[in-house]
């Protein structure tokens, strides 16, 4: 059973699957689709009235839904480019520890090439920002949202 | 939503797509989520005073770090990346990424990053065949995604753990999922979550968590 994704969620997957994000996009709805679990209090029994409590799959909110899209979408723009600049300072944490950088660099290669794939060129990290902004004005124009 | 900001939004991840080829395959975040995990590791050990060198995969000094985007072998230079030689309390041993190792069954199975003892690893690149379990000291597993972990990820990674019989098998996510840590830990695994650059607490504590672990294993 996968439950449907629907409001400014499904716009956004559209928009990602136009961007040629279709991956991204599949991840959310994955996870929309799945619903969540809630516990659910039942009454069973004609004469004893027993209150049971058992675990039910219900649909994320419309509200929610929004939240699993952005974040997924943050994860994959602010949170990775993140994640490449902290391998490319080689773990800023430890930078006077040399025992720490037994390298110069990090270099990632398809396979069967020998020269290094660059993840990100040159306005990349312009887009991540001003996407970042849009989608903190999504957040913002919710009901709830502080505009 | 509002046309225009849908529209923008649009035209903002269109530009984002074409600049970085890094979100062109969803392999590539899971590449580039190891390849930082691989550094606390080494963050780890060089707490623990290891001494460590890069060499690429025909056991010869290198400057870089190279990850190759596909699983290896680790007695094949061209299928293999690179890998750092680590000596710690006087024995040696090699931190690989992304090669393959036979489990319990016989099986090989692609290990995100392992420790291998060294001698096993030159007797594999010596003689074309592949690492041992039981001569595996660590395993990690590394999951980056965008939200919640699927609890698939969890069983498989039961899977993996019950063919390799050691210490540390760990499954390192930048995500979390209460499901998937609870059918972990139920089976002697265990899931560190939240750990990403975006969470430098969490990242702190897993590097504590790896220097205290590899120090019981790396006798």
């Amino acid at each position: 059973m996968a439950f449907e994704t629907v409001g400014d969620a499904k716009e956004l997957l559209v928009a990602l699957r136009e961007a040629g994000l279709g991956w991204i996009a599949d991840q959310v709805e994955a996870v929309i689709g799945q619903g969540k679990s809630i516990d659910r209090e039942f009454v069973e029994g004609e004469r004893s009235r027993k209150r049971i409590v058992g675990l039910a799959t219900v649909p994320f909110g419309p509200e929610e839904q929004l939240d699993i899209a952005l974040g997924t979408i943050q994860t994959y723009t602010e949170g990775l480019h993140k994640t490449w600049k902290s391998v490319q300072l080689l773990q800023e944490h430890d930078a006077g520890d040399s025992h720490s950088r037994p390298w110069s660099g990090i270099d990632f290669v398809a396979p069967g090439e020998t020269q290094p794939v660059q993840f990100y060129g040159p306005g990349s990290e312009q887009a991540i920002d001003e996407l970042s902004l849009l989608l903190r004005r999504v957040r913002t124009t919710q009901p709830g949202g502080s505009a | 939503m509002e046309a225009q900001l849908r529209a923008a939004i649009q035209q903002t991840l269109v530009r984002l797509a074409a600049s970085s080829p890094v979100l062109t395959q969803p392999t590539r975040p899971e590449k580039l989520y190891e390849a930082w995990v691989f550094t606390c590791v080494v963050r780890a050990l060089g707490r623990l005073g290891a001494t460590m060198q890069v060499r690429d995969s025909g056991d010869n000094a290198a400057p870089n770090l190279l990850f190759r985007l596909a699983p290896g072998l680790i007695y094949s230079p061209t299928t293999a990346s690179s890998f750092v030689f680590l000596t710690y309390n006087g024995r040696a041993y090699e931190i690989h990424h992304g090669v393959r190792v036979q489990g319990r069954s016989s099986v090989l199975h692609e290990l995100d990053i392992c420790i291998i003892d060294r001698d096993e690893a030159n007797r594999c690149r010596k003689n074309s065949i592949n690492p041992r379990q039981a001569r595996t000291r660590l395993l990690i597993e590394c999951k980056f995604y965008g939200a919640t972990l699927p609890l698939e990820l969890g069983r498989e990674f039961l899977g993996l753990g019950k063919e390799f019989n050691m210490r540390i098998k760990t499954l390192v996510s930048n995500a979390e999922s209460d499901d998937v840590h609870r059918l972990v830990s139920r089976h002697q695994g265990t899931a560190n979550f939240r750990i990403a650059p975006t969470s430098p607490a969490e990242t702190n504590r897993f590097v504590a968590w790896m220097e205290t672990e590899i120090k019981q294993v790396l006798l």
